[in-house]
Order: C-alpha cells, then sequence, then structure tokens
C-alpha cells in the first residue's frame, strides 16, 4: 500500500480552505486513484487536473471546506468515468486504429506478473465496479464513505464489490487453467 | 447474489490490494507531466472567476468601419481584450489564449472581444465588476468562433476595427482608444484602466491612412471638434523602426463630446476621370516616397454624400499637434506623445505650402493613385508629420 498523507479536510482559512495545502498532500493521491480507473497515468493526471480546476471553480459553492477532499476525489471518479466515456466513444469510431484497452506500457515492466495478472482481469470489470474495489481495497473507505462518494447506497456498494470480487476470482481461476 | 464472504474472497482480497498498491506505486513523480503540473499550479494561483459578470465600469462600444462611424484601423481586426471602465474599475490581465477577452465570464466559453462582437452598430459590452479579468484554465482553453451579424447573410462580416470608451458618466466625452500597432502587441501592464489590448488577427492588409486638415478658416476649427488622424499597419515594405501611427486621441475631461462627423469631410471628387495630379505646390521634392501603383484598397466612393472612408475618424480632441519644426508652423501647440497622431482642434493647422488657403484631406502617398484620385495632389506640409511618417501628403482641398 502506498504511503498516503492525511489530506487536510479540515484546512480551512477565513470560511475557505486551503487549495494550495490541498493540492500539495493529495495530488499525486489523486493522479495515482485516477489510475486506478483510466488508461494511463497522463489520462489520469488531466482526469486530476480536472477536478481540481473544477474545485478552483466551485471552492466557495462548497458547503463545508472540510469536505474538500471528498468533493475532490468524487470529481475526480466523475471525470475519470467521463474520460473512459469519451474514450469509448472514440474507439467505437476509430476501432481500427486504436489498439485494445489495456495496460499503460509502462505496467508489464513496472509489475510484478502475479499483479499485472490481477489488474488484467480488473480493468475488464464495469466501471461501477472498479470503482467501488478501489475505494474499498485501495482507498481504505468504509462502505458508507463508498457509497457518499459515489452517491449510491450502501447496499448497491455491497453488492458491487461482491459481484466484482466474484467475476475477479472466477477470471484468475480461469487464467490459471 | 449473496455477499461474498471473507474466507472465500480474502485470497483475492489480498491480491487485489497489492496489484492496486503497486500500480499505484507506478504513479512517481518522475511519471508525472511536469508541464501539466506547472499549468495546474498557475492556474490553482489564479483568482476563481467570479459569479457576476455585471460590472459598474464604462461602457464599451465597437464600431466597424463599415458603418461610417468610426474607423480606426480598416483591413484589421482589432480585439479588444480590455477596455477599462470610466470609475477606473479594474485592470486586466491577458489570457494566454488565443483568444481575446473583457467582460464575459470565461467559463461561458465565450469572448465580446472584437471578433464575437462586431456588428453593423455599436455593441454594448460590458467588463467586469470587479475589474479583475482571469485567466480560463490553460488545459480547457478554447477559442470560440467569430460570429457576427452579417455572417448569416453569406457576405464576409464587417470587420471590427476599433473601439470607443463611452464612460458611465455625464459630461466625458468618449475616448478613442484603440488602434492596434503591430501583430502580437504586448499586453500593457495591469492596472492602466483605459489601455486598450488590441489582439492582431492574421489578416493584416495595408490601408491607407488619412488624415483630414482642418480649416484655419474655417469656424469648425474653433470649436473642439476635430478630424482625428487614424494610423494604420505599416506596409510591407516598411522597415521595423518606421514609425507606425498607433493611438488616436483621448480628449480632455472637459470637452463637449461630439458625435463623429468628420466622414462627410472626407468626400472624394465624384468624377472618375482621371486627373493628373498637380505637384506645383510641392516646394520640396516627393520623389523620396514610393508611390505604388496598385489600386488603393480604400474604397472610393461615388457619391458625395458620406462616402465610407473606413479609416476616418472623428473624435473631440485637443491640440496634440506634433511641434511643427518650422516658423510657418503654429507655436503654441503642445508636443506630441510618442505614439500620438492626432490633429489639432484649437491650434492653427500647418498650413499647405501653396497659397490656397483651407484644410486638406490627405492620404498616404503611397497609396495615392491619380487614375483613381482626380483632383489629388501632393502636398508638403513643413513642420507637420503624417502618420506615415513624412510631411508630404497625398492631398485634396476640403
Amino acid at each position: 500500500m502506498s504511503e498516503r498523507p492525511a489530506g487536510p479536510e479540515t484546512s480551512q482559512a477565513g470560511g475557505g480552505f486551503d487549495l494550495d495545502a490541498l493540492y500539495e498532500s493529495t495530488y499525486h493521491d489523486m493522479v495515482r486513484l485516477a489510475r486506478q480507473l483510466v488508461d494511463d497515468v497522463e489520462s489520469a493526471q488531466d482526469v486530476v487536473h480536472d477536478a481540481f480546476l473544477g474545485l478552483h471553480r466551485n471552492r466557495h459553492g462548497l458547503e463545508s471546506p472540510a469536505n474538500a477532499k471528498a468533493y475532490l476525489r468524487t470529481s475526480v471518479l466523475n471525470h475519470a468515468r467521463s474520460a473512459l466515456r469519451r474514450r469509448r466513444t472514440a474507439r467505437e469510431h476509430a476501432a481500427s486504429l486504436e489498439p485494445e484497452a489495456g495496460p499503460g506500457s509502462d505496467e508489464p515492466v513496472l509489475l510484478a506478473d502475479e499483479h499485472a495478472q490481477v489488474l488484467h482481469h480488473f480493468d475488464k470489470l464495469p466501471t461501477r465496479m472498479r470503482e467501488v474495489l478501489v475505494l474499498r481495497y485501495w482507498e481504505g473507505l468504509s462502505e458508507a464513505e463508498i457509497a457518499a462518494t459515489l452517491g449510491i447506497s450502501q447496499g448497491t456498494v455491497k453488492s458491487q464489490a461482491s459481484r466484482g470480487l466474484k467475476k475477479l476470482t472466477e477470471a484468475m481461476r480461469g487464467s490459471d487453467e | 447474489m449473496s455477499e461474498l464472504q471473507p474466507q472465500e474472497s480474502g485470497a483475492v482480497e489480498t491480491a487485489l490490494r497489492a496489484a492496486l498498491s503497486a500500480r499505484a506505486d507506478t504513479v512517481t513523480p518522475a511519471s508525472l507531466g511536469v508541464a501539466k503540473i506547472e499549468l495546474l499550479r498557475q492556474a490553482l494561483n489564479s483568482q476563481p472567476p467570479p459569479s457576476s459578470t455585471t460590472g459598474s465600469g464604462g461602457t464599451v462600444s465597437t464600431f466597424v468601419a463599415g458603418a461610417g462611424i468610426v474607423g480606426l484601423a480598416a483591413g484589421v481586426a482589432a480585439g479588444m481584450v480590455y477596455l477599462g471602465g470610466q470609475g477606473g474599475t479594474g485592470s486586466s490581465a491577458p489570457e494566454p489564449g488565443p483568444a481575446a477577452h473583457s467582460g464575459l465570464d470565461p467559463s461561458a466559453g465565450t469572448s465580446p472581444s472584437g471578433a464575437s462582437s462586431a456588428t453593423a452598430d455599436a455593441t454594448t459590452v460590458t467588463p467586469w465588476g470587479t475589474g479583475l479579468a482571469y485567466p480560463e484554465p490553460p488545459l480547457k482553453r478554447e477559442s470560440p468562433a467569430p460570429t457576427s451579424a452579417d455572417a448569416s447573410e453569406g457576405a464576409e462580416a464587417p470587420e471590427e476595427v476599433g473601439v470607443i470608451v463611452l464612460p458611465s458618466g455625464t459630461g466625458t466625452p468618449p475616448r478613442v482608444v484603440a488602434l492596434p500597432k503591430r501583430p502580437g502587441a504586448i499586453a500593457p501592464p495591469q492596472g492602466m484602466p483605459g489601455v486598450a489590448l488590441p489582439q492582431m488577427q492574421t489578416r493584416m492588409l495595408p490601408q491607407p491612412s488619412i488624415v483630414v486638415v482642418p480649416d484655419p478658416a474655417s469656424p469648425t476649427s474653433s470649436t473642439s471638434s476635430t478630424s482625428i488622424v487614424i494610423a494604420l499597419p505599416s506596409l510591407p515594405s516598411q522597415t521595423p523602426g518606421e514609425p507606425v501611427p498607433t493611438t488616436a486621441t483621448q480628449p480632455p475631461a472637459s470637452s463637449t463630446a461630439t458625435p463623429p462627423t468628420s466622414t462627410s469631410t472626407a468626400t472624394p471628387p465624384t468624377s472618375t476621370t482621371p486627373t493628373s495630379p498637380t505637384t506645383s505646390d510641392t516646394p520640396t521634392s516627393t520623389t523620396t516616397l514610393p508611390v505604388p501603383t496598385m489600386t488603393p484598397t480604400l474604397p472610393v466612393p461615388t457619391s458625395t454624400t458620406t462616402p465610407p472612408v473606413p479609416t476616418t475618424t472623428t473624435a473631440p480632441s485637443t491640440s496634440t499637434l506634433p511641434v511643427p519644426t518650422t516658423t510657418t508652423a503654429p507655436s503654441t501647440s503642445t508636443p506630441p506623445a510618442p505614439t500620438t497622431t492626432t490633429a489639432p482642434s484649437t491650434s492653427t493647422p500647418p498650413s499647405p505650402p501653396t497659397s490656397e488657403p483651407g484644410g486638406y484631406l490627405c492620404i498616404d502617398p503611397r497609396f495615392a493613385d491619380a487614375a483613381r484620385w482626380p483632383g489629388w495632389s501632393m502636398h508638403v506640409f513643413k513642420g507637420f508629420v503624417f502618420p506615415w511618417g513624412t510631411n508630404q501628403g497625398w492631398c485634396i482641398k476640403r
């Protein structure tokens, strides 16, 4: 598990929050989070940038500045989803030109075989399922936090996580055979 | 589907956690784009856009040359980046993007710049209320396509050529503030209200400048209303160091706002019979100025009423006539600003070397075409420097 510094969820200044501090403390974590959902680091960076800029524009509209990081996390997920949607649409129109979606070019070198195999199957899961699994097994959020982040019920979180693990298990078992 | 039991999914969970962490560890500072990070950092350090775009500043009105109201730079589309309000409400920061901007929320994706606000008449744009212009996030900025009222008719849109600032207060005349100087003009520093930041388009067509020299004997010459010299882009043959007039005048606050009326004075002859220009009244040689044989791009009107002379404008002005250097020139004029080309209203205009009294309408002689401009001739005005850098003009008596 990578080390993640504590986010300045309570960092406030004059009724607002310190966006610079939030940026410094969460930027790389947010890129890592986005990287779990999009294809490559560059796209993840773009996703996080969009999220930060959105937060920058709407910083005064936050009901509670303490929720800035949660807002940012949700924004990253939403932007990642949008990026995947756009990419899927583009691939539908240029299927012959773009390679099949897969891990980034750096991953085969940087990841161990077992990790690469797990992620290969993980990346084929539906987007919502991957989001739940990432928030649960990498971010370490509770079901309630996941539900709040994704805007779904806790029951949906449970079912998505369960079904995701089951699919992943089946896929890995099938690849072993 | 039943919930996955911990004992059933333990191995998969462990493997998934390890795999996700391993992939997260591939995201290192070295793998991130430094340029993107810097752009984001700059964007975050900028002020967020305000929620309101309505301010209390002055009204910015744009005009087109074809309207015959104000022609500041025919052939050049001058997008206004910012025009300060009368109340000094603000400054502006130039946007790094290609589109000029002023006054609209960047999140709206539109720009009230010249390219998008050209109309056949005045178009009112309200600048920022807070006086600050915020850059759109540089990663997402898109330049809006220019729009025009005439575009729907299939014709090329009239190019916006100038801007007049109409102060919000009363009793203050409008200020002509915009004239493009050169492509890629550097924006003035912040905190300069009333300074126009023209953004040059790629279309840079040379156009003749026209100077209306007021008639000293005319009763109107004693009024505050006078013609304004319009400077235009440099010719392709010009050297970089050649002076190019770039600004119009800003009238004093005590002047009375006078609507532009000089277009009627720029009445070319109606006769189409070619007339050779007379040069007998030119005491000095004029051969140093090349007279191109090309047809002037300036439209030659055939009517005697309000011909569309796009490069002529009128605004109230005080005397900022360049200081004459000869004894025949008036000595009461104030020294000129370095880039200001104005015609005086209260000072005595330079007298032509001929015995003819009265004012002259002059253009850059390099644009003169005897076949198309009957009645015009070369004149030399001692002590007077035209916007094109010499004291020689291709003139017609008013």
